[in-house]
């Protein structure tokens, strides 16, 4: 039987479900038990916001040159204040500042460029970033040609060594990474036992001890007289860790492109590395970038143990700056300061990662 | 509805006056609906009109904010008891089948009647089997849902909402996520089932159905 | 008639730099010969940069005198005990902080896990926001902020913060009754571990039970009486024969009891918050990964709430969250390894620091601490796989 013949008209909701009360009754004070949540982590909120902007913000003494400036009531950003050139440049010396800028600033344009999504000529600013750049990069930093002088790396620290034993460390990855993703995936039981066992070996053992490994045992290994550079001992190590997991990154994307699509390159007629550069990689490469992101965001944080071989990164530094007799007792700003800027580049990098994910898998339907 | 007295025990589904909101837009107005036992029903209408919303109303898988709603004689409220009683007398069948992939076809019948009804299992099995045979994959028990086709993860999901033996059958979109070759063998499922309580009815989109 | 095929009869073989067989055998080779020249060039040089140095190669100087001490001994040692001792000690160190940290980072982690997918908005967010703080901190920024700034700011022995009178923490560390065993003790554990097997005979029995006739007995909780009110129970019969040495205040430092050092406590919490972050994460996108149409055709049967999370959906999400779960204790395993920038002393710290800074037996030392973590990854991978292979759902 039917009661009605036309469409009844739309009517509001009723008051207590929608708007901002019926929101707060849903979300927040849902029952008994809930209610208690909220009220405890308000509590907790309390507890912790209050003293922290307090002490981080109204208190806090901004402006000043030496810890007299400080009132010790709130946070000393004054220490901050007073060492930032050392927190980014490290020991360089600062008449050749603007070396350093020049290759910050490449460095930023690239990634920029790469991660905006609409800007055209990915491909060269790719090529560019990862076989023109470093060396650009490394004559400007270490000098000795064009008449610029020579900055040892000794003095190299701060943010700036930080974001190049990042980069470096994954650009030297990226190639050794592929050849051992390859390696695994073989039919030939010796290189795929090989890669196996080299995957296994750098992914099992602690960084730290590859890093000692490669500032102890490296002199050691080399024809006795030659030496290394320290830098250089710890990329080498960062390097090797780092293309374990790489390799593991790329054999994910690999095995996410599905077997026909291998089958029907060969069935063309194209060679295995026809078929890998031309058909395989590409798509691949599509589906690794937000792992490849996340194993950098690992790679950048990884970056803080050199400090236990000697380098002086941007957490190094920071350490070192709180032993300094003149700034005793900071080290509440220092640590602060140093999260904070770890927490910007790691969180940026995260949410950029999660935002690749998402556009890639409404892009690609299975 | 000439009839002034409809006896009370036959209606199975009520629902008066049933409003519902999806925040600020209004997906089910002024719902009057009865089903009696024995009765069914199809809900027709173009995509978004309401018609899951209807249905999964009944078994509270939705809220509505206004109207009441009653099932077997007992009122849908907030009261948890009440909608766990009320889910025991009512049956489900969903687009996407929504079979436990950890349990086998056979596990995936016995679960409710061993953990609800507190049946003993070869209690349980036995019901579970007579009921795959009636669906016609018996051969399938000890199979697993990720082994199985459309057609016969379907088919299998009927059996198992009958081994409760509810008094109302819900089928929301059954045929939807099937291929086109599947879609014969789960209709032809429905319509013995129908069949066996000796009224003929179409099968279309939707179904509400009162088992006698 | 028949179409003769354009083929080459069979039998006629390619010229070998064409025969797939034998190009991978010679590519083989090639591989081992570069690898073997390689590992006899760096060896060679090893071995000639070894003799300059007059170090001798082997592994005698474990038996040497160490002659240093240690922080925190689980065993026994002295600086009389020798340089294979301190890499036992040192191994467990590192066993003691992993085991305690990856009890604890579970623990939170579900927590926050858990906590990030409540429907309470205030409860998710604080949760939300203690995943992306921790995680995005390295972790040694954050043992040294536990280290130097909070631990290091605790009150001197004097003042210590006090629990009672058994409890002090100070900035030389943490202070703890110990419990001293008398002789009728070996009774609890004893009764413990006859609860924990009764525990699962019920449960087994149980189950049977249930399939027999369909009715259960609520044994989680009379195993958790079982398991903590029997030994309880045999504790107060036979007079509780365990009596405290309290930490007491002589002088400038606390004597007796157990000594927490503030190395280990800044390294376990550390690693604690860091670990749970990452742990939270698995368990959140774990519960996350089960199709909202499994709860609700759950429902539909009308399985109450409990056992629609019992039956449906935590068996599942288990098996999404178990792999990364495994993958993040290695993490934290290694992780602890950092305890060399603050003189906790565990493996690396003590044997690839201390003993290698003494003996000059790089090689040998780093070999065996390698050889250490490898081990324990190797495990954990094997596990994994196993588990994997055991709970694979079962699919065409």
């Amino acid at each position: 039987m039917i009661h009605n013949k036309e469409t009844i008209p739309e009517q509001p909701a009723p008051k207590g479900t929608i708007g901002p009360i019926a929101w707060l009754r849903s979300n927040l004070f849902n029952g008994p038990i809930n209610s208690l949540f909220t009220l405890l982590g308000l509590y907790v909120l309390y507890l912790l916001v209050v003293p922290t902007v307090q002490w981080a913000f109204i208190d806090a003494d901004w402006v000043g040159s030496s810890r007299e400036d400080c009132s010790r009531v709130g946070a000393c950003w004054v220490f901050i204040n007073a060492r930032f050139s050392q927190f980014i440049y490290g020991l360089y010396p600062s008449e050749e500042y603007w070396r350093a800028n020049i290759v910050f600033a490449m460095f930023f344009t690239l990634i920029a460029w790469m991660a905006i999504p609409r800007l055209p000529f990915k491909r060269w600013v790719a090529i560019f970033a990862l076989i023109a750049f470093p060396v650009v990069a490394f004559v400007l930093l270490y000098g000795g040609y064009f008449d610029l002088p020579r900055v040892s790396t000794n003095r190299w620290g701060g943010l700036m060594l930080t974001l190049l034993l990042a980069s470096v460390g994954m650009i030297g990855a990226l190639p050794i990474g592929i050849v051992l993703a390859l390696g695994r995936r073989s039919s030939m039981p010796i290189v795929k036992s090989f890669c196996i066992i080299f995957i296994e070996f750098w992914r099992g053992v602690p960084l730290i001890t590859i890093l000692f490994m490669a500032s102890v045992m490296l002199p050691l290994f080399l024809p006795s007289g030659m030496g290394v550079d320290r830098l250089v001992r710890a990329l080498i190590g960062l390097t090797l860790f780092q293309s374990a997991y790489m390799a593991e990154v790329i054999r994910g994307g690999l095995q996410a492109i599905p077997k026909g699509q291998e089958e029907a390159a060969a069935a063309l007629g194209m060679t295995y590395w026809k078929r890998m550069g031309l058909i395989i990689m590409p798509q691949a490469l599509k589906m690794m970038i937000p792992g490849i992101v996340n194993t950098f965001i690992s790679l950048f944080k990884d970056t803080t143990l050199v400090m236990i071989i000697g380098l002086f990164d941007l957490l190094g530094i920071v350490q070192a700056a709180l032993s300094d007799s003149r700034w005793l007792g900071f080290s509440l700003e220092g640590y602060v300061f140093a999260a904070f800027m770890f927490w910007i580049f790691c969180f940026s990098m995260s949410r950029y990662s999660q935002y690749l994910e998402r556009k890639l898998n409404t892009g690609h339907k299975q | 509805m000439t009839q002034a007295a409809t006896n009370a025990s036959d209606l199975m589904v009520e629902m008066h006056n049933v409003n519902k909101w999806f925040g600020d837009f209004h997906v089910l107005r002024d719902i009057y609906l009865e089903v009696k036992r024995g009765e069914r029903i199809v809900v027709c209408g173009p995509s978004g009109s309401g018609k899951s919303t209807l249905i999964r109303c009944i078994n509270h898988l939705e809220e509505h904010q206004k109207g009441d709603i009653t099932v077997g004689g007992v009122a849908l409220t907030q009261d948890v008891k009440r909608i766990e009683q009320i889910r025991r007398s009512v049956g489900m069948v969903f687009q996407h089948f929504n079979l436990f992939p950890h349990l086998s076809v056979l596990e995936n019948c016995c679960i409710a009647p061993m953990w609800v009804q507190k049946k003993p299992r070869k209690e349980a099995e036995a019901l579970a089997m007579e009921y795959l045979e009636r669906v016609r994959i018996a051969e399938q028990a000890t199979k697993y849902p990720g082994q199985l086709s459309g057609g016969q993860q379907q088919r299998v999901a009927i059996a198992r909402s009958l081994c409760m033996h509810p008094d109302v059958m819900l089928f929301d979109e059954p045929t939807s996520a099937l291929d086109p070759e599947m879609i014969k063998e789960v209709l032809d499922v429905m319509v013995e089932l129908i069949h066996s309580l000796g009224n003929k009815a179409a099968v279309d989109k939707f179904v509400i159905m009162g088992l006698a | 008639m028949s179409v003769r095929p354009n083929a080459r009869p069979v039998g006629q073989k390619p010229p070998f730099w064409r025969d797939r067989a034998k190009r991978a055998l010679i590519f083989q080779l090639l591989v081992v010969a570069a690898v073997a020249a390689f590992l006899l060039f760096i060896v060679g040089n090893a071995q000639e940069n070894l003799s300059e140095r007059g170090i001798r190669t082997g592994f005698a100087f474990l038996e040497r005198t160490a002659g240093f001490g240690i922080g925190q001994t689980l065993i026994e040692y002295s600086s009389d005990s020798s340089y294979g001792r301190t890499f036992v000690i040192g191994l467990l160190n590192t066993l003691l902080v992993g085991g305690l940290g990856v009890l604890a980072a579970t623990i939170i982690g579900f927590i926050v896990g858990i906590a990030r997918l409540s429907p309470n908005w205030l409860l998710a967010r604080l949760a939300n926001a203690y995943i992306e703080t921790f995680r995005n901190i390295p972790l040694l920024l954050q043992i040294f902020f536990w280290y130097f700034a909070v631990l290091r700011s605790l009150p001197t022995a004097r003042e210590s913060m006090a629990f009672g009178e058994a409890i002090f923490l100070n900035v030389r560390g943490l202070y703890l009754p110990e419990p001293l065993f008398e002789s009728g003790f070996g009774l609890i554990p004893a009764t413990f571990v006859i609860a924990i097997i009764a525990s699962i005979a019920l449960v087994t029995w149980n189950k049977r039970r249930h399939e027999a006739t369909g009715k259960r007995l609520p044994v989680f909780w009379i195993s958790l009486v079982l398991i903590f009110g029997l030994p309880l129970l045999v504790l107060i019969v036979t007079g509780v024969p365990v009596t405290w040495e309290m930490p007491e205040m002589t002088g400038f430092n606390f004597r007796g009891g157990i000594t927490v050092i503030p190395e280990f406590l800044a390294l376990w919490l550390a690693l604690t918050i860091y670990t749970a972050s990452f742990i939270a994460e698995i368990v959140r996108s774990g519960i996350q990964a089960i199709p909202h149409g499994q709860t609700e055709a759950a429902q539909a049967l009308s399985l109450p709430r409990k056992l629609v999370l019992r039956l449906v959906v935590i068996p599942q999400a288990l098996r999404v969250i178990i792999p990364p779960l495994t993958s993040q204790y290695l993490n934290l395993i290694k992780n602890s390894s950092l305890a060399t920038a603050i003189g906790y002393p565990d493996l690396v710290s003590v044997f690839a620091g201390t003993t290698l800074n003494q003996t000059g037996q790089a090689i040998e030392v780093i070999a065996m601490t390698m050889a250490v973590y490898l081990t324990i990854s190797l495990v954990v991978s094997m596990f994994m796989n196993w588990f994997n292979a055991r709970v694979a759902l079962v699919e065409r």
